[in-house]
């Protein structure tokens, strides 16, 4: 960073509004104020955090709600001024004495799900907003011109400030702000930045990052509010960063109730980390990305689309390759002070190959899991440089990697089946494992041209696009394109697209082979499918539906070898005098068959995109996505692990009960602004011995004793579940109110629950199908062909997840048609006006209106 | 480096070497707030934890609140400490201290002190 660059941006800074409040010292883990900002009519106010708030929603994740409720109406839209961003840690957050206790949780209206999403996040501004005097942080309106927010916690001023020559890409900006507003350079770590980046903008997975001030690498680490597109919105509202300076931090500041619970619960945890992690979980030696090679041995690591479990490529990019190759200083690190667990990992002397930052030094954070399975298997690249450098855009663009990861996985599938072709995406080449496509996809939506606009819109809207107007751009997204005719857009791909890294060896059959299948059975199996032999002949056997080129709505098309032949970005014009479309390409229409295959492996529900989890044969996992209030995210219900690896789960019962308690038991983390890892990713030696083991119970004693000893309020188990049980019931009558939560918008796409296709069935036959169709229908498969055993399967898997959908419902106290019941919402207290007019006339139209005269009150609310 | 050792074989418990140094940090006889610990094993003889200076404490320090001092002395730089007690979990020789009334951790800086108040040279001061 040069002085001048940092000269240049204070120059050009103009002081728009400036607000002094008085400082409070928190109590007990509240400040007892929230902080609300009009960015739009550059307004203040500091709101009381009442008793009630408290009482109901706890904190966290519940304050965010509550005051995003308060903001919007049921017709908001993303866009909309009134549509509010709100950061909130949680009553624990800022301690330092137990691992992980640095969480914000963030909540706006989506504009991918256009549903209340909430995410949360590491790094120091949780933390910092509550030493700054605030329980949490709205920002509504929007700007007329770009701004940065600053808060100076030690002095108590907080300004709004025109920012015309701020970088937008997280990473610099990060940095840049550290420098201008820290006094000196041991100050960079009490400062703690909000960005977005360049692509937040122009694509519906915009993210938050919220960064710290690495003093050992000497750089700012970003962690992301990843989900739902909040950057987005953020950067919709002209924001470029909320800074925020507070120094002088230590684990007292919450002001404790009572300080010996709190260090008592830390140490023993913190031991725990110290003996055990090594051997159960190595988080503080590769963190969550130890969770891949897990995943992939247990043929659940997403792959190609979720089409498959595991691949044989996969060491690739394994956690131990990142740790011995690519992170630096190999230490344990943490997100906040005090995370003994430390899974936070960075190469921070990366050189990026492509884009704007190519060939300079950049420190990345990680890769997660997530990362890897999204930006890697899914996507079938296999090559660690280029998963970190899409890792690296990713967060400094603002984009969100594992959306970024799943739509285009989809949209490969897409490219690879023919449903759109190198026209279309103006000479891209969506070919599984082409890393610098990948890349440039990434470049696209920080830019704002090119096909990367559309797979930016993520899997429900290119459904839609594919499907309908595919190279005739919606009007709603026109803007999106500067007044550009999509057709007309001139994107300069032979030089922006590096040559494309075409693995052949990852074709289907090689695969196949290499996990025991034998290529001329599976070819005869497959029959009359036209899946081409790989070979010289044919370098691209995944483009499988030929029949499918030549006649669509009775036009005839370009033919496959035709396409294959065609000059990059030349436009193809149909001349048939009777074609409808008038762009140039009219083969893109497809019908309902393509459609309904499309919705098949769209992985997406309620809009979003699905986490990185093949869920395929584990019906406890398909649910806890499908269910999840603000869409498929693991945070809400992660199954899969204690399904299918550690076999927790094994009975109906079971499942219906896990989908009730860890639902539960995560919402909590997000109410107290904690991190989910240290509950259970590392346990004490003898936790396989608990009753009830895969709840941990010795932890959830160490959550009640923290929580104990900051706030004072004594907590059981069953009491701290009923504190989730009311924001969690609260979050499913907002979507209501938004226009979502009934049974139909918790339905799985079909890829999540079982096969699709003839080579995932066949990939899995030997183990899961074949001997399900056999147990359920008791006859012999051999003796149906693969096509009727698909549906043979599908029929009984959804019939099963139906009926696993009315016993979680059940047991959460929803109706058949997944709305809060009138009687649950007495029960937890939550009979407030409002959610009682919002469930009312879905519980009369399915009829589960109580009619008896005690509850005769509810009708006049 | 300069460290303490101790003899425990020849330590009688009396505890001056614990008053002598919460007396020197924090102004109190407590030896809950002393950095060296005496304690006695079942069978009767004495174990006393003082630190080696190994400095594997300073492996988990995010704020870097851990110094080396030029004769090899590991000191807790308030100013920086967060109170996060990692490095406590951290040293399995059990020489970093807590205290609930304190904000800080604390350990032996080889000051000498309890050298001084032993009255049969059970601790030692050398520099190696």
């Amino acid at each position: 960073m040069t002085n001048d660059r940092i000269e240049k941006i204070k120059a050009s800074r103009r002081l728009l509004a400036e607000y002094k409040y008085e400082h409070t010292d928190i109590h007990w883990g509240y400040n007892n104020r929230s902080l609300h900002i009009d960015v739009g009519g550059r307004r203040f106010t500091e709101k009381p955090v009442t008793d009630f708030m408290k009482e109901k929603f706890t904190g966290g994740k519940g304050f965010c709600l509550w005051h995003l409720w308060n903001a919007v109406t049921e017709k908001t839209k993303w866009s909309d001024a009134e549509n509010d961003i709100v950061i909130s840690p949680g009553p624990l957050a800022g301690i330092t004495q137990y691992p992980g206790a640095g969480k914000s949780l963030v909540c706006t209206i989506s504009p991918i799900t256009g549903l209340p999403i909430d995410s949360n996040v590491g790094g120091f501004f949780g933390p910092y907003l509550k030493f700054a005097g605030f329980d949490a942080l709205e920002l509504q309106g929007i700007s007329d011109e770009e701004i940065i927010i600053f808060i100076d916690g030690n002095e108590n001023i907080i300004t709004i400030e025109a920012a015309p020559e701020d970088s937008v890409d997280a990473a610099v900006l990060s940095e840049e702000m550290a420098e201008m507003y820290a006094l000196d350079d041991d100050d960079k770590i009490n400062i703690s930045v909000i960005a977005a980046g360049s692509a937040a903008r122009n694509s519906n997975i915009g993210i938050l990052n919220f960064s710290f001030w690495d003093k050992r690498r000497n750089c700012a680490r970003l962690k992301q509010a990843g989900r739902g597109g909040i950057g987005r919105v953020f950067r919709h509202k002209n924001i470029k960063a909320v800074v925020i300076r507070y120094r002088g931090t230590h684990g007292d500041l919450n002001n404790p109730y009572c300080k010996r619970l709190l260090n008592e619960a830390g140490l023993r945890v913190h031991r725990e980390m110290t003996y055990n992690d090594a051997i159960q979980s190595t988080m503080r030696d590769t963190g969550t990305g130890h969770v891949t090679d897990v995943m992939n041995r247990y043929d659940l690591l997403p792959t190609m689309n979720f089409q498959y479990g595991c691949h044989p490529e996969m060491d690739k990019i394994s956690s131990v390759i990142y740790r011995d190759v690519y992170l630096m200083q190999k230490v344990p690190d943490g997100c906040w002070y005090g995370c003994s667990m430390s899974c936070a990992k960075a190469a921070s002397r990366f050189v990026p190959r492509s884009g704007p930052y190519a060939g300079g030094e950049v420190c990345v954070d990680g890769p997660e899991y997530e990362t890897e399975a999204a930006l890697g298997s899914n996507v079938a690249v296999f090559d660690p440089h280029w998963l970190l450098e899409a890792n690296f855009y990713c967060d400094t663009y603002g984009l969100d990697t594992i959306s970024m990861g799943t739509m285009t996985a989809f949209a490969l599938e897409c490219f690879n089946r023919g449903f759109y072709n190198f026209d279309d995406t103006e000479g891209l080449d969506m070919r599984w494992g082409n890393g610098p496509a990948l890349l440039e996809l990434m470049h696209q939506m920080a830019r704002g041209d090119g096909f990367g606009m559309i797979v930016g819109m993520g899997v429900r809207e290119m459904k839609r696009v594919f499907a309908e107007r595919f190279g005739k751009v919606a009007p709603e997204y026109e803007y999106m394109l500067k007044g550009k005719k999509w057709s007309s857009i001139e994107t300069p791909h032979e030089k922006t697209v590096p040559t494309a890294v075409f693995t052949p060896e990852i074709n289907k059959c090689s695969y196949l082979n290499d996990i025991g299948y034998d290529d001329e059975k599976v070819l005869a199996e497959l029959e009359g499918t036209p899946l081409y032999r790989p070979g010289a002949n044919n370098p691209d056997p995944y483009v499988a539906h030929p029949a499918c080129w030549e006649k669509i709505d009775g036009i005839p098309t370009i033919t496959r070898s035709e396409i294959q032949a065609w000059p990059v970005g030349k436009p193809y014009y149909c001349d048939d005098p009777a074609c409808p479309y008038d762009n140039g390409r009219p083969w893109v229409k497809m019908n309902q068959e393509q459609i309904d295959f499309m919705n098949d492996i769209g992985m997406e529900v309620k809009g979003l995109e699905y986490a990185e989890y093949v869920s395929k044969e584990s019906l406890a996992q398909q649910a806890g996505f499908a269910m999840a209030v603000k869409g498929p995210q693991h945070d809400e219900a992660w199954l899969i692990f204690m399904d299918m690896v550690n076999r927790q789960i094994p009975t109906f019962e079971d499942k219906a009960e896990a989908l009730w308690y860890f639902p539960m038991i995560r919402t909590w983390f997000g109410l107290h602004g904690l991190c989910k890892l240290p509950w259970n990713d590392v346990e004490p030696m003898d936790n396989f011995r608990q009753k009830r083991a895969n709840t941990v119970p010795e932890h959830i004693k160490n959550y009640t004793e923290i929580v104990e000893g900051v706030t004072g309020v004594k907590l059981t188990e069953k009491t701290l579940l009923e504190q989730s049980e009311r924001v969690y019931n609260f979050q499913r009558c907002f979507i209501l109110r938004m226009g979502s939560g009934r049974r139909k918008d918790d339905m799985p796409p079909y890829r999540s629950v079982g096969p699709v296709t003839r080579e995932e069935y066949l990939s899995r036959a030997d183990r899961y199908y074949d001997r399900q169709i056999e147990e359920v229908y008791g006859i012999d498969p051999a003796s149906k062909s693969v096509d009727e055993k698909i549906a043979m399967l599908r029929e009984y898997r959804m019939s099963e997840y139906e009926k696993l959908a009315d016993a979680a419902y059940t047991r959460r106290g929803w109706t058949p048609d997944g709305i809060v019941r009138l009687e649950k919402l007495i029960e937890m207290g939550m009979d407030m006006p409002e959610l009682v007019r919002t469930v009312r006339p879905y519980l009369k139209e399915e009829g589960y209106w109580p009619s008896a005269p005690e509850y005769s009150k509810y009708e006049e609310m | 480096m300069k460290k303490i050792v101790a003899h425990a074989e020849l330590c009688i418990g009396c505890g001056n070497c614990e008053k002598t140094c919460s007396m020197a940090f924090f102004k109190t006889e407590d030896k809950m707030k002393s950095a060296i610990r005496v304690s006695q094993r079942l069978d009767g003889s004495r174990r006393v934890d003082i630190c080696d200076q190994c400095g594997d404490c300073t492996v988990m320090c995010a704020p870097m609140a851990i110094r080396k001092l030029p004769n090899g002395v590991y000191t807790i730089d308030k100013k920086k400490c967060v109170g996060c007690l990692m490095c406590v979990a951290e040293c399995l020789k059990d020489c970093m201290h807590y205290h609930n009334d304190e904000r800080y951790v604390f350990k032996c800086v080889a000051c000498g002190l309890c050298v001084k108040a032993c009255p049969v040279g059970a601790l030692e001061i050398v520099e190696e």
